[in-house]
């Protein structure tokens, strides 16, 4: 199960994150650049909306240039800004609770995010790391900061709720 | 049968088993089909929702996505971007301008050159697209070009041509079965189409392409040698599926435009096609109506795509031009509002030290005028002081005068050595005005002067008021005790026995205590003189001479001749009106006798031999006390005998020494140890 996932090499990353701290608008653009793809991923799987999507990404990214100081010397850089995805995209999640959350796309893929939006967001974020990024159980625990074996635990309990509100979904409908 | 649990299927789904788990699951999968269904719902739900999370993979938009951050990560790059985005414009439109002038030229040599109508493959070019393909000023941008949200416009509904929207299509599809694919090639010289089987390839002979041409192009091999110079096509004409006609050669492309390749339409082929029976103008008329309308039609998808591409790069660089615009206007409010502030904060900052150097005027004048009041309160006081000071002083002159005078007036009486006071006045110590009598006074030595110190210079109003306050109270203590001293002398004269024959008048002639004022003096022979010598009070006499307080100093005075006589006891030495008095005297009191005093004095010194002042000499069994001066001498008067003598001062030890008091004792000095019990006493 082991995956690269979306990381970039260590080193590399290290030393971008290094001289993004230091103020080098340069290393953090690098750093966008490889991040953007993962991480708009990540945000429309939170927001199932392509344009609170973008803005979410958009949002993430100036929010990690403007706290990459309080990054500790040594921590990934993905990790946290998915983490920081995570907790902005409740605050899009609230604001676009009033204005009706209906994706866009072929009726199952619809139904999917749907479903997907009756998760808590840490279910969300669990589902879509491992099953859109592909990441690994230790990949998952160290951006959660959770241990590997919880995360086995809150992926099939993610399924299975998103299993059962798929279910219900098709009763009422039905 | 336990089935497996939703752990034990959703680890198995992501391969996280490994194993004696793994071969759990696996032998168990083998054998139950429910959790085979399980596994399989839940591998189609992961992938269905892998497929829903895909979302848009567009490589634009995260390229707008990148350009948004870095416009908020870097706000001069912003700037750089909307020079690049009005560059990108001013550019755009030259390249439209010029794409419009090479078109209007095309038109014109194609109405020039009828002949053009013969080459059905070489379709009019179309500049306007072309413009649009060119490159993007992307080095003013950086790495990241803009490019629009929109990227393509929707797929042609032109049936019959499937011309693709973007200009740089490398080739085109065939238009129709016959017709032999285009050749690909964008700015190279292209080949021509597959020769027609009429026609065979040859040179072109067409006359030399205007200057606009970049280069010439292999003609097709169906263009006719007589045929007239074609006009210029933006690169290089495509093959056009008519094989009948020889086509002219290809018109060069001119500089700078990047190709259009248009096909035919393919029902003006099949068209063709089908018309290929009838005689040859009609086939020709039929051919270029066909080709019109597939002209046409092109030109008109051509034009919409242009417009819907113009108007999503439009809005795509609009919004970045508005994005930049609105931060530079917000960058310049930030900058003027902290402009504002700071220069708000200065004003009121100045503002607020002008009031505080206003106010501090106001205090300074205030505190002037108060400081000035008190001084002038205060010279007020200092003169009342220096007047009551000199009141005081006149004061104590008359009652140091009036003093004098009782002493004369009572050394006349009794011609006796009488105790002076020791008058120290200090004006400014806390015991000044203290007198102090310390015994008998030598008659060789005058009343000393009262010493007063001079007064110290004003330092300022509370000073001098504390100075006049203690002066004038100093004063006050003097003149007080200065009356009581006087009191206490007059009082004392009462207790001495002055000789009948010098106060006769006198009402203290006699002590009250001996009771015997009326009885009268009567002369009478003794044969011995008898000596004078102070009385005490008969109580006291009776007590064994032991008074409770302090011996007057008044009352022990006792006259040089009285105890000279008692000394000596001799007859001859007196004279012979104290002889007189002095049988007077034993007769009229017969029954008292009197006492045998004796002068001791002393000084009293520490171990560095200064002397200590306000050190008490006492005779404890006599009840004589009596206080150092500041020289730390002291005279006491005591009963003659072997007495044991006291000292006592703060800071040393106790001195005790017996003593023998006889008349005329020598001085005594006694050595105080400090915090030492044991003394030395020096005869």
């Amino acid at each position: 199960m082991g995956s690269s996932g979306p990381w970039m090499e260590a080193g590399r990353e290290a030393g971008l994150v290094l001289s993004a701290q230091h103020g080098d608008r340069g290393a953090y653009m690098e750093l966008v650049d490889h991040y953007s793809r993962p991480l708009h991923r990540l945000a429309y799987a939170m927001t199932r909306h392509a344009d609170d999507a973008i803005e979410l990404t958009h949002d993430a990214f100036v929010y990690g240039w403007k706290n990459i100081s309080h990054l500790p010397v040594g921590r990934p850089f993905c990790p946290w800004l998915f983490r920081a995805t995570r907790n902005l995209s409740i605050a899009v999640r609230r604001r676009r609770a009033g204005q009706g959350d209906t994706p866009v796309g072929p009726a199952r893929q619809r139904a999917f995010l749907t479903a997907l939006s009756d998760l808590t967001p840490d279910e969300q974020l669990i589902l879509a790391l491992r099953v859109g990024e592909k990441l690994s159980y230790q990949d998952i625990g160290t951006t959660c900061e959770l241990p590997a074996r919880t995360v086995l635990a809150r992926v099939a309990s993610a399924r299975e709720h998103l299993r059962a509100r798929l279910a219900a979904r098709a009763r009422d409908a039905a | 049968m336990t089935h497996l649990s939703p752990q034990q299927l959703s680890a198995h789904l992501d391969s996280a088993l490994h194993g004696a788990s793994l071969q759990t699951v696996e032998t168990h999968l083998e054998m139950c089909e429910k959790c085979r269904d399980e596994l399989a719902a839940l591998t189609l739900q992961d992938q269905m929702l892998s497929q829903a999370l895909r979302g848009d993979t567009d490589r634009e938009l995260f390229d707008l996505i990148g350009l948004r951050v870095q416009s908020d990560v870097h706000p001069q790059r912003a700037r750089a971007l909307e020079k690049s985005i009005l560059e990108l414009e001013r550019t755009r439109d030259e390249r439209r301008r010029h794409a419009q002038a090479v078109a209007r030229q095309v038109q014109e040599q194609r109405q020039q050159a009828p002949g053009l109508d013969e080459a059905p493959g070489a379709l009019p070019a179309r500049p306007a697209p072309a413009s649009i393909d060119a490159p993007l000023p992307t080095a003013a941008i950086g790495s990241t070009p803009p490019a629009p949200a929109r990227p393509t416009p929707p797929a042609p509904t032109h049936a019959a041509s499937p011309a693709p929207p973007a200009p740089t299509h490398a080739a085109p599809p065939a238009p129709a079965a016959t017709t032999p694919p285009a050749a690909p090639a964008i700015s190279a010289p292209v080949a021509g189409p597959a020769p027609a089987p009429s026609a065979p390839p040859a040179p072109p002979a067409t006359p030399p392409p205007p200057p606009a041409i970049r280069a010439p192009v292999a003609g097709p091999a169906s263009a006719p040698p007589a045929t007239p110079p074609p006009p210029p096509a933006i690169r290089a004409p495509v093959a056009g599926p008519a094989p009948a006609p020889p086509a002219p050669p290809p018109p060069p492309a001119p500089i700078g435009f990047a190709p259009t390749h248009r096909s035919p339409d393919p029902t003006a082929a099949a068209s063709d096609a089908a018309h290929a029976s009838p005689p040859a103008d009609l086939r020709r008329r039929a051919l270029e109506e066909a080709r019109a309308r597939a002209e046409a039609e092109a030109r008109a998808f051509a034009l919409e795509s242009e417009r819907a591409r113009e108007e999503a790069e439009s809005r795509v660089l609009e919004q970045a031009a508005l994005r930049a615009r609105h931060q530079a206007a917000a960058r310049r409010r930030a900058e003027e509002e902290s402009r504002t502030r700071v220069a708000a904060s200065a004003r009121a900052e100045a503002e607020r030290l002008a009031r505080a150097a206003e106010a501090a005027q106001v205090a300074a004048e205030t505190s002037a005028r108060d400081a000035m009041a008190a001084q002038t309160r205060a010279e007020t006081r200092a003169v009342a002081a220096e007047e009551a000071q000199r009141q005081a002083r006149r004061k104590a002159e008359e009652a140091r005068r009036l003093e004098i005078e009782l002493t004369a007036s009572a050394g006349a009486g009794t011609r006796s050595k009488t105790p002076r006071p020791e008058v120290a006045r200090e004006s400014g110590t806390p015991d000044a005005g203290a007198v102090e009598v310390v015994g008998e006074w030598p008659s060789d030595q005058e009343l000393p002067a009262v010493t007063e110190r001079p007064a110290r210079p004003r330092r300022s109003a509370t000073a001098g008021r504390r100075e006049t306050r203690r002066s004038t109270a100093l004063a006050l203590a003097a003149s007080v005790l200065i009356l009581l001293a006087a009191v206490w002398f007059a009082i004392g004269r009462q207790f001495v026995r002055i000789p009948a024959q010098e106060l006769p008048a006198s009402p203290v002639v006699e002590t009250p205590a001996a009771g015997d004022a009326g009885v009268a003096p009567t002369p009478a022979p003794s044969p011995a003189p008898e000596p004078v010598a102070p009385v005490i009070p008969a109580g006291a006499a009776q007590e064994g001479h032991k008074p409770r307080h302090a011996v007057p100093p008044a009352a022990v005075h006792h006259t040089e001749s009285a105890t000279e006589g008692t000394a000596t006891g001799g007859a001859g030495e007196t004279d012979a009106g104290e002889s007189a008095a002095a049988q007077a005297e034993a007769q009229a009191e017969p029954a008292e006798e009197p006492l045998d005093l004796g002068l001791l004095c002393g000084t009293v010194r520490d171990d560095e031999k200064r002397p200590i002042a306000g050190a008490r000499v006492m005779m404890a069994d006599v009840g004589v006390v009596v206080v150092t001066d500041r020289v730390g001498r002291f005279c006491l008067t005591a009963p003659r005998g072997t007495r044991t003598l006291s000292v006592i001062a703060l800071g040393f030890g106790t001195y005790r020494q017996t003593v023998s008091v006889g008349r005329r004792t020598g001085e005594l000095s006694v050595t105080l140890q400090s915090a030492g019990p044991s003394t030395r006493a020096q005869h």
